[in-house]
């Protein structure tokens, strides 16, 4: 049950039907900001309250809802977020990526390949790609209308010439259809190819910024490279500690005060399931040698 | 007012708030999943000849914020029943309206009459809610696009292949054009301005 | 084993209860109540409903309370309820030139019809902390005042030397709660956003327009603080009925204008209108608006007051609270990607430097 005191979902029915009619409107049009009126939510701007309203506008009782920040359940932003959803709607939660419907993620995409009718929700901070190249939303709104996206190759053009590859390391940007550049989210790059031709649906709700957009199931999204200079992504030059896994996003933790640093997988939902599963890293067998 | 009050309008949903819930996400994974049939099993009384499936889309999609156009087909009752669960303010001119409610599709105003949206703002294109008499998957004219894997082959009984031509005579629009949603029974397709049908 | 980020049920209980014990404070010391609040500390409750958006001095007490003091937090807390409650539709605008007034002063006149009423003001205090405060002394009863009170804005109105107010609008206005801000932003969506802004902000910047960025040689035309009355049509009854009474602070500033193409030489007008007593929050928010009038009025925009886009999206407090806060939140899968690209960076750019030797 949710606490009866609120509203399901928290917001009230006359929002949810704006924020569901703007996010039609997004999947219809993919990787283009639809403007939305975007509500206080009683989280504050930037934990997340872009992915909270659109959560909130598409979860029911039958919905089975997982939450991540950097990868984990169990960061506080995660579980807060969490526990809103459980307190204002009463539906089940669930770690495991195969057994959510909705998933709502700040900051990465899970290494699980997510299936058809999974829904992604991604928290977004600031969600116009061209931003720090034209601080203007009048003029960015334009460029986008226009395709005129020349800027944003300049950028990454000189990028290589002046420091040999381009500097972005996350929130890379992509090409939405063939049509809008889009920003991802601040997801690592290596997140990034799982965007491309997805099963699952993927919604972005950035609250603050007041823009929902959408990219539909199976639908092209591609990182603006050069052929000279393609896209690569993150590589780490061994296997996760804990589950042995070589071909996932590891965080580095700093052990100790002598620089001694363990690499694990960022996605603890996958970690755990291989280390059930029987699959073992070395433990860190390789900190002695970073010492 | 008065006359509302005179014969009080068929029910709406049973339970608004889980109603429309249901309704949304099959409205929202047709438009996803273009040609793909989404089953809507929401419950309310519309008047005929709104279907289950239409008429839910109606109670959930539509309100004072949103301008209507209505088929001329449509008799007091539905009007009655749309104005008094929705509030949505009729709109007259098709170009000026949010959504369209049509049960007539083989006399309907022709599709690029409707509100096509700008460059800037292409979200301000007019959705179609289009009741027919039958959907099929599997058999009909190829559909691809976003949301497609490959391609799929749907079947819209009921529109005329000037809609169609039509429709595809849009294309150069983009991002500019029109989204539409066919209802027949409790079911649902979606058709997103992305799609490519083959004519 | 690494454990960093498990725990996080825990770690916010604790959390929780550790911001309880803090909020009360020493236990000995008697607790204070939300009536205390909206009583004594009537301009903080002020402030929070202006820019919280939400006239309701209980809840906004209430709400300081909760947040310790924070006005931001208080802020953010009445917003959040805010987005809560069903909408019944709009009221009539108010008509401040009713004004059942407290204080109203000018300063383009030595004195003005209906005359200059100090009120509850600090400006000619000597800011000297007592060790009783006059508030505990027994209050003198105030001398009823004259009602309603001309505008000043009308003595230089009937010259033509002011532009004119502008009329009620037919068309809709935009209403920046339930609907995001678009550009060109017009004046109704700009004084919304202003008299939601943060007063802070709104100060810095009308501050600067004063200093020479964005100069509109402003004088202060007329300040009334008062009450007004809220009216409300119901389309059932077709007449307007009298929701109540609310505090208001109206600034009209009054600016020099050399004049243009169309217009002759002519003093234009600065507007702010805020919830409650709240003059300095009034007063640079009619700076503000005058400024972003630049454009309008055929001046050149170069100041920071004048950059309407600029303004209008860092005005607001619990926007910009979160997004700087934000800043605590973990980062460390970006964190990470930036520290592979920068090692790639440096070993490609060692292999060079070994390569050119």
């Amino acid at each position: 049950m949710n606490d009866a005191a609120y509203n399901f979902g928290y917001l009230d029915e006359q929002t949810k039907r704006m924020i569901r009619r703007s996010i039609l409107k997004a999947v219809a049009i993919p990787g283009y900001q639809v403007p939305f009126g975007s509500r206080e939510m009683p989280l504050p701007y930037g934990w997340g309250t872009g992915g909270i309203q659109v959560t909130a506008a598409i979860i029911g009782i039958g919905d089975v809802l997982k939450v991540i920040d950097q990868g984990a359940d169990d960061t506080t932003n995660a579980v807060s977020i969490r526990r809103f959803f459980s307190r204002m709607c009463g539906m089940a939660t669930t770690e495991k990526t195969a057994e959510a419907s909705i998933i709502q993620t700040r900051h990465r995409i899970p290494e699980r390949p997510l299936s058809e009718g999974q829904i992604l929700v991604y928290q977004v901070p600031i969600p116009e790609p061209l931003r720090w190249l034209e601080p203007r939303e009048s003029e960015t709104r334009k460029m986008h209308a226009l395709r005129e996206y020349g800027v944003m190759h300049v950028k990454l053009y000189e990028d290589i010439a002046t420091k040999g590859k381009v500097a972005t390391a996350y929130d890379y940007p992509v090409l939405v259809n063939g049509r809008y550049i889009m920003r991802p989210s601040p997801i690592p790059k290596f997140d990034t190819p799982k965007m491309h031709r997805n099963a699952a649906l993927q919604l972005f709700g950035a609250g603050r910024e007041k823009r929902i957009y959408a990219v539909p199931p199976h639908t092209d999204v591609v990182p603006l490279d050069f052929e000279d200079h393609p896209f690569a992504v993150e590589t780490w030059d061994r296997p996760c500690a804990l589950c042995g896994a070589g071909n996932t996003f590891l965080d580095e933790i700093v052990v100790n005060d002598r620089g001694g640093r363990l690499f694990v997988c960022s996605d603890t939902d996958y970690c755990n399931e291989r280390q059930e599963a029987g699959h073992r890293g070395d433990g860190g067998a390789g900190l002695e040698a970073a010492e | 007012m008065s006359a509302l009050q005179a014969r009080a309008p068929a029910p709406g949903f049973q339970a608004p708030v889980a109603d429309s819930q249901i309704a949304f996400r099959a409205l929202l994974g047709a438009l996803s999943s273009p040609g793909r049939m989404e089953a809507i099993s929401a419950s309310h009384e519309a008047p005929a000849p709104i279907g289950p499936a239409l008429g839910a889309a109606c109670l959930t999609l539509l309100d004072y914020d949103t301008p209507v156009w209505l088929d001329p087909v449509l008799g007091p009752e539905v009007i009655a029943w749309i104005a008094f669960h929705t509030g949505a303010p009729v709109a007259f001119a098709p170009e000026r309206s949010a959504f369209a409610v049509i049960l007539s599709p083989g006399s309907m105003p022709p599709i690029d009459s409707f509100a096509l949206g700008t460059d800037e703002a292409p979200e301000t294109g007019t959705t179609l809610l289009v009741q027919v008499p039958d959907l099929r998957e599997g058999r009909g004219l190829h559909w691809s696009g976003p949301g497609i894997a490959g391609r799929r082959a749907v079947g819209i009984e009921g529109m005329t292949p000037g809609f169609w031509a039509r429709r595809h005579g849009m294309g150069d629009l983009a991002p500019r054009g029109i989204d539409v949603f066919f209802f027949a029974g409790n079911r649902v397709v979606g058709l997103p301005r992305t799609t490519r049908v083959e004519v | 084993m690494y454990v960093a980020t498990k725990g996080g049920e825990t770690a916010i209980a604790n959390a929780h209860a550790l911001m309880a014990e803090d909020r009360r404070g020493d236990p000995k010391v008697q607790e204070i109540g939300a009536e205390q609040i909206r009583e004594q500390l009537s301009l903080g409750v002020d402030r929070v409903m202006a820019e919280g958006s939400l006239y309701d001095p209980d809840l906004a007490a209430l709400a300081l309370k909760q947040a310790r003091g924070d006005q931001v937090e208080a802020i953010f807390l009445l917003r959040a309820y805010r987005t809560t409650l069903p909408r019944f539709g709009y009221s009539e605008p108010v008509d401040t030139a009713a004004m059942h007034v407290h204080r109203r002063i000018s300063a383009t006149f030595k004195d003005v019809p209906g005359g200059q009423i100090l009120g509850p003001t600090f400006d000619y205090t000597h800011r000297v902390i007592e060790p009783v405060t006059a508030a505990e002394e027994a209050p003198r009863s105030p001398e009823p005042l004259p009602y309603p009170l001309p505008r000043v804005a009308g003595v230089l109105g009937r010259e033509g030397l002011l532009e004119d107010t502008p009329t009620a609008c037919e068309e809709a206005i935009t209403d920046l709660t339930r609907e995001p801000l678009r550009f060109p932003a017009d004046r109704a969506a700009r004084l919304q956003v202003l008299a939601r802004g943060d007063e802070g902000f709104l100060l810095g910047m009308g501050y600067s327009t004063q200093r020479g960025y964005g100069r509109s040689h402003p004088f202060a035309g007329e300040i009334r603080m008062g009450d007004v009355a809220v009216e409300f049509v119901a389309p059932e009854l077709g007449f307007a009925i009298d929701l109540g009474d609310i505090t208001l602070t109206e600034c009209d500033m009054v600016n020099q204008f050399k004049g243009s193409k169309t217009e002759p030489p002519q003093f234009t007008r600065g507007y702010g209108l805020v919830f409650g007593f709240g003059e300095r929050k009034a007063m640079a928010m009619a700076l503000v608006d005058r400024a972003m009038r630049a454009e309008e009025l055929g001046e050149e925009v170069t100041a920071p007051a004048q950059d309407i886009e600029f303004v209008l999206y860092h005005a607001d407090n619990v926007e910009a609270s979160g997004f700087v806060q934000h800043l605590k939140l973990p980062h460390h899968v970006d964190f990470q990607s930036e520290l592979t690209l920068i090692r790639a960076m440096r070993t490609e750019q060692e292999a060079l430097k070994e390569a050119a030797e």
